[in-house]
């Protein structure tokens, strides 16, 4: 009996170091992180850019938000200023400085979009991103963290392999044409994309639950409270008031789908579906809350659980897989096991 | 009970060293740790949640990466809290005297400038909702000051104000609840201030206390 007992946990821990192993460091197609890349450089080059209307009206010195009232009411202790705050803004007051550090951060998210030396732009470009985010906190909203802790985690990944600057420049030299015949799987690319998938599943499961603390989105009402906000909306959706049922059905059909995005997206067969539906609901939601940017952003989001491979045939970067069926997804005698996203 | 003999698999090609992949394996299994503990709610905190998100090791890195979200990620709760609010400064004494600026000001940049003064307004209005005064205090003040500069002006009043959502049945016969929703039956004052500049060229503030209703005794 012992013995069976000793056993059963030597094959537990074996099975689950080896389930460990191969979700973190399965080697993964750097493709889908070099797609994502752009989507979140996009974002990052839009979100620094949204600032130049009113760059030192908000930061400059005598603004609407002074550093020295941000600390104050940031702080976590007295006099001690915000705490794990930190932003290269709140040393700068001059408009001459901020418009220089401005143009500098665009530049840089713009270099991270583009995927020129990714490395190094990539974390700049979470720099100045933060940065924008810590200097005045109250103005993040939605939107922010998930783009954020987007690039975060493509700064650990071969984000600039792909549809990148940095690929144009790496073909040039002598030799490169020996390299580009199948993808360069690399266990990195897998481990960012885990990060970004148990990220965004975490992020589902938490707004769901979120709403489920709320009575209003128990009692079906919370669609209403959302498209009677006159100011924030994009599209004025009031004349479905009479229809309650339907507000109902919103309601809880948002709740659903975000548990079920949550839970069933790791399984293979729903997340076509999941992703598909995902599309709808998130272009609802922004006519809706005119939350345009995170709507926009989470519904890109999906595209880390989407396989390298099918990302390069809407590209038509198949090409770069070699004619024998090159990409090692399908070599691989586990088949779809080894795409990082699979 | 029989147990089946275990046959480990071979390992995968392609997977890193095994000293880089304990590395690697400790620091994911620290951050997944603090990805729990960050997204495992967004509005209602247990106290071990609180002290967790508070502690040294963790603190640090959930808030600078921002993988705490502190945002209200349900959207709406029905209350006041989630409702739209907006800033306008009536100027009282000064050159622009009478003049009342609704924020923002300018069409350049409208939405995304529109949106930060909304966030501006939604903060100053959350942190009286909560009690914490000195918070919509600081806030108002602020923009008091940059509107006493920006003008020349010696007095202002600073107002958060909340529009209130119609409600679904709409009964228009009511003139509390008129059918154009921006109608300003709709706003209401959630925080308001004096803002001046006193001899020395401080900036001052004031909370304007809203007036009570009370029924008499007898």
């Amino acid at each position: 009996m012992i013995n069976a007992i000793q056993q059963y946990f030597a094959r537990l821990t074996q099975a689950i170091g080896e389930g460990w192993n191969r979700f973190w460091f399965t080697p993964a197609d750097p493709f889908t992180v070099s797609f994502l890349r752009v989507i979140a450089g996009v974002a990052a080059v839009a979100f620094v850019v949204s600032h130049t209307f009113g760059l030192t009206d908000w930061f400059a010195s005598g603004g609407w938000l002074p550093v020295d009232t941000v600390q104050r009411v940031m702080e976590t202790e007295p006099g001690e200023g915000a705490a794990y705050q930190w932003s290269y803004l709140n040393y700068i007051d001059s408009p001459g400085l901020l418009w220089a550090a401005h143009v500098a951060g665009i530049a840089i998210a713009v270099l991270f979009t583009l995927g020129l030396f990714t490395r190094i732009t990539a974390v700049a470009t979470l720099l100045v991103v933060l940065s924008y985010i810590h200097r005045a906190p109250m103005l993040a909203a939605q939107f922010e963290p998930v783009l954020a802790t987007m690039i975060f985690y493509l700064c650990f990944t071969p984000c600039g392999r792909y549809l990148s600057v940095d690929r144009c420049l790496a073909m040039r030299k002598p030799g490169a044409e020996l390299t580009t015949g199948k993808p360069d799987r690399s266990w990195s690319a897998n481990v960012g994309l885990r990060l970004l998938q148990t990220h965004l599943s975490a992020l589902y499961l938490m707004m769901a639950i979120t709403k489920l603390g709320s009575t209003t989105w128990w009692e079906g009402g919370a669609m209403w409270w959302l498209m009677a906000q006159s100011q924030s909306r994009l599209v004025d959706l009031t004349f479905l008031r009479s229809n309650l049922f339907l507000i109902n059905a919103w309601t809880h059909g948002v709740v659903l789908f975000e548990l079920c995005f949550g839970l069933l997206i790791w399984n293979r067969l729903a997340r076509p579906l999941l992703i598909g539906l995902s599309v709808v609901m998130w272009t609802l939601m922004a006519l809706v809350t005119g939350l345009v940017g995170f709507c926009i952003l989470i519904t890109a989001g999906g595209a880390a659980f989407i396989p390298g491979s099918v990302l390069r045939s809407w590209f038509g970067a198949d090409r770069d897989v070699d004619q024998n069926g090159g990409d090692a997804s399908r070599r691989n005698p586990k088949g779809e096991a080894a795409t990082a996203a699979a | 009970m029989t147990a089946m003999p275990y046959e480990p698999a071979p390992p995968e090609a392609g997977y890193p060293g095994s000293t880089v992949r304990s590395i690697v394996s400790l620091l994911l299994f620290v951050h997944v740790f603090c990805l729990f503990v960050a997204l495992s709610t967004n509005y209602f905190l247990s106290p071990l949640q609180v002290q967790l998100l508070n502690a040294p090791f963790l603190a640090p890195y959930v808030q600078f990466f921002k993988i705490r979200p502190t945002a209200p990620y349900h959207l709406t709760d029905g209350s006041e809290l989630s409702d739209d609010h907006t800033l306008e400064v009536e100027v009282t004494e000064g050159p622009q005297k009478g003049e009342i600026i609704r924020l923002p000001a300018s069409k350049v940049g409208a939405s995304s400038v529109k949106r930060r003064f909304a966030l501006l307004a939604r903060t100053v209005a959350v942190t009286s909702y909560l009690g914490a005064e000195q918070n919509s205090a600081a806030f108002a003040k602020a923009v008091g000051a940059r509107v006493l500069a920006d003008g020349n002006n010696e007095e202002v009043i600073v107002r958060c104000r909340r529009y209130r959502p119609q409600p679904r049945l709409l009964d228009t016969t009511n003139a509390a609840n008129p059918a154009d929703p921006t109608d300003p039956a709709y706003l209401t004052n959630t925080y308001q201030a004096r803002v001046w500049r006193d001899r020395n060229g401080q900036v001052q503030l004031l909370k304007i206390e809203e007036k009570k209703v009370v029924a008499p005794l007898e």
